[in-house]
């Protein structure tokens, strides 16, 4: 700005300087013109009456003083100022019209201690027997010259330092209005308590809305979280209760308990019940994890096939142990989808171990994998005991687990599993195998 | 008080062998600060002498030399000789002018130039400080009974109803050798349509020049002439006061106003009291010592006592233009321009 502003002054100096000496040089040039009328051959003779009303022209600046000289062709001088300096290139003289633009030209030059604009004219001088010219000079101060374009400077300098100080006063209070309503909300955020997660409810204008808007669809975000960590939390020391009761009973029963058999066969049900105690607490760690990973991370692109063979080759081994077939069966070509890579690969392994888990010896578990343009479909069987059609109903309750469960886990990993597909917008259907197990089919839209 | 007044003694001595005098005014004050103030003019000494006797009185440590010089032998001495004195004064405006325009003076800037008359100032440098009408000074005889002329055309009808009469008996200031001669002349050239048949008629009736507005009016007063046309309006009322048979007229038309005007050369040695020197001449005390004790009137009107030349500049009809002090006048110092008024001149009055 202060620059433009350094532009805008400095041309309009130059224009003011301009204008002063196109003034000057109009006022010296019709001096000029009305000298060389009183310039004239009579009877052969050069005739000079240099006109009072050239002088008056060169007075109308008040300040101003004029020198003049009027020189014959031979350089001699006629009348005026014996001193004058010439220009560098002295005029053409074309013909014998009084003066033309042609036959003239200004200079400027330092004479008697001042700088002096100066005028030279030709004159053509015609008669029967004589042909010769003479050469007319004026000068002129420039006292007023000089003062009418200062005067214009300080007028634009005046204007420019105006818009200047105009322009700051409107940026200042441009910024503070457009700061204002941002301002208030830091007021409202700072007044609250730190629970306080309701939407804020600000009169703002258009320009903040969004950022508004932004704030409490994070606070409803927070707001949710912490809702869902609460129900964690109560649901998970609730949980947690239960098999801690079974524990003290079962280890006050053995403390009481004389006979020896009974008394191991009480200690074996402390041990299992600990075992699962872990394993739970474990599932409800590594949930929290997952919950808080898709909720925090940005989906990305995850290549289903590949996700599905790492998982297969993971778990193989373990299968093979209990001597359990893994058979997976890849069909379709598109198996892009945008989700969460972490939770995606936990559903695939959860759904996949709980199949292996639940068969039995020389069972076979089948991995069925399709991926088309709309959606991916993963379908896994299992030849196991299958669920009963109560549990069925229970099965993504909240750490249900089956009462007739031989195999250690805890009820966390299908609600979990329910929860990553619905994350993604999918669906998990559960049914029956024939004769016994389990087929578990998921499909997620693209 | 007659004790100091006595004091101011006045030496007059020749100065060179031309027409140049010196004269002293002492100040009463003796000391080691004493300061001589070299003046040039041309104004007649027993014209100014009231004005430097003022000065030194109220100046402490200042005494005046002045030298006195016709206008046209000043402006040469000025310009040619380079000698340059503290104050310069002088009636011949053109030449004022010239010399500031050719850049020998110093500005001023402690005279408040709003209050006085445009015409009567150039550039802070040069300051008109008399208000001097041109007149024309007739012997009342002549006349006789008939009205008296009050304009140029009334003269010249006098001079042709009796051309014998006035054969040689018209004064002019010598245009050729005297400064106001020739301004006064040139500006009439300028300024008149009566200007051709003045030259005619004056030259017709032989003329008389004479070199300056005192002996014209001398003869004037002792009868050689009967028109004295030209001369400065303060000395032909002073003449008029001592012989009754003088009439003097400002002419109706118009009448030409000059101013003597005074500036300090850049030059000078003593610049800042040349200065001083001109402030008193401007202010009030000065005016009124021109208005009071000088035949000399001064520029400011608001100390003039109610002569007739005062009540004259006040009348709405007042035929007084003066000559303005400015850029133009240098028209009159220019060689071809007296070259071709002194051919007018010559043909006229010198077949």
């Amino acid at each position: 700005m202060l620059v433009l502003c350094a532009v805008v002054y400095s041309s309009a100096s130059l224009y003011g300087d301009r204008a002063a000496r196109i003034t000057h040089d109009r006022q010296l040039l019709s001096a000029a013109l009305q000298m060389a009328e009183g310039i004239n051959l009579v009877d052969g003779q050069i005739e000079i009456d240099l006109p009072l009303a050239a002088f008056e022209i060169l007075s109308l600046s008040p300040f101003d003083r004029a020198f003049y000289s009027v020189r014959a062709a031979t350089g001699d001088l006629l009348t005026g100022y014996t001193d004058l300096p010439t220009p560098a290139n002295p005029p053409i003289l074309l013909n014998s019209a009084p003066v033309q633009s042609n036959n003239y030209v200004f200079y400027d030059e330092t004479y008697r201690q001042e700088s002096v604009r100066f005028i030279a004219v030709q004159k053509r001088l015609l008669d029967r027997d004589y042909d010769s010219f003479v050469t007319l000079i004026i000068g002129n101060t420039q006292v007023a010259s000089r003062q009418q374009a200062e005067e214009a400077k300080a007028f634009v300098a005046r204007f420019v330092f105006a818009f200047f100080v105009l322009s700051i006063f409107l940026i200042v209070m441009g910024v503070w209005l457009a700061l204002r309503p941002l301002k208030a909300i830091s007021m409202a955020l700072q007044r609250r308590s730190s629970v306080d997660l309701s939407p804020l409810t600000l009169e703002a204008p258009r320009e903040v809305a969004p950022l508004i808007l932004a704030i409490n669809e994070h606070m409803a975000q927070l707001s949710s979280t912490l809702e869902r960590l609460k129900h964690f939390s109560s649901e998970a020391a609730h949980q947690l209760r239960t098999p801690l009761a079974g524990l003290r009973s079962e280890a006050q029963s053995a403390l009481e308990e004389t006979d020896q058999t009974l008394q191991r066969e009480q200690l074996e049900n402390i041990v299992l019940c600990s075992d699962r105690l872990a394993d739970m607490l474990s599932y409800m760690l590594s949930r929290a994890e997952l919950t808080h990973r898709y909720q925090s991370e940005a989906s990305v692109m995850v290549n289903a096939e590949t996700l599905i063979s790492e998982v297969c080759r993971e778990l193989v081994p373990a299968a093979l142990d209990h001597d359990i077939e893994v058979a997976l069966e890849v069909t379709g070509e598109e198996f892009a989808l945008m989700g969460n890579h972490y939770a995606l690969r936990f559903l695939a392994s959860n759904l996949i171990e709980n199949a292996i888990k639940y068969s039995k010896p020389m069972g076979v578990v089948s991995v069925q994998l399709v991926g088309t343009v709309q959606s991916i479909t993963l379908v896994v069987k299992d030849t196991g005991i299958g669920i009963s059609d109560e549990d069925k109903e229970h099965v993504f309750d909240y750490l249900y687990r089956s009462q007739n469960a031989q195999a250690p886990g805890t009820g966390i990993g299908l609600t979990v599993c329910k929860e990553v597909v619905d994350f993604h917008n999918g669906s998990l259907v559960l049914e029956d195998n024939s004769p016994s197990g389990v087929v578990i089919t998921v499909i997620i839209p693209k | 008080m007659y004790g100091w007044l006595l004091a101011i003694g006045c030496a007059v001595f020749t100065y060179y062998a031309e027409a140049k005098e010196t004269y002293l005014v002492e100040g009463p004050y003796e000391g080691p600060a004493h300061i001589t103030l070299r003046i040039y003019g041309a104004a007649n000494f027993d014209a100014i002498e009231p004005v430097f006797k003022r000065f030194v009185e109220t100046h402490r440590h200042r005494s005046i030399l002045y030298t006195e010089y016709g206008t046209k032998g000043l402006y040469e001495h000025l310009s040619i000789d380079q000698d340059w004195p503290d104050v310069v004064m002088s009636p011949a405006m053109n030449y004022q002018v010239k010399l500031v325009n050719d850049g020998y003076a110093s500005p001023n800037s402690n005279i408040e130039t709003s209050l006085l008359p445009d015409w009567a100032h150039w550039r802070d440098e040069v300051f008109g400080f008399t208000y001097e009408p041109i007149a024309i000074a007739i012997n009342r005889k002549i006349v006789g009974e008939g009205a008296k002329p009050s304009n140029r055309d009334e003269v010249l009808q006098l001079i042709r109803q009796a051309p014998d009469k006035f054969y040689g008996k018209v004064g002019l200031l010598d245009m050729k050798t005297v400064g106001l001669g020739y301004l006064t002349w040139a500006h009439d050239s300028e300024q008149s349509r009566l200007y051709g048949r003045l030259l005619e008629v004056y030259g017709a009736s032989s003329a008389r020049v004479y070199p300056n507005s005192s002996a014209m009016l001398k003869a004037l007063s002792e009868g050689d002439i009967y028109i004295a046309h030209n001369v400065l309006g303060s000395y032909a009322l002073a003449w008029a006061d001592q012989h009754s048979q003088l009439d003097v007229i400002f002419p109706s038309e118009y009448t030409s106003v000059i101013s003597r005007s005074a500036f300090v050369p850049k030059k000078a040695e003593r610049i800042r009291e040349g200065h001083e020197f001109v402030e008193f001449l401007l202010s009030p005390l000065g005016q009124k010592v021109l208005a009071d004790a000088s035949s000399l009137i001064p520029l400011l009107l608001s100390e003039t006592t109610g002569d007739q030349v005062s009540l004259l500049r006040l009348s709405r009809t007042s035929p007084f233009q003066p000559i303005s002090l400015n850029l133009p006048l240098i028209l009159l110092t220019d060689y071809a321009k007296q070259m071709l008024l002194f051919k007018e001149w010559n043909n006229a009055l010198e077949q």
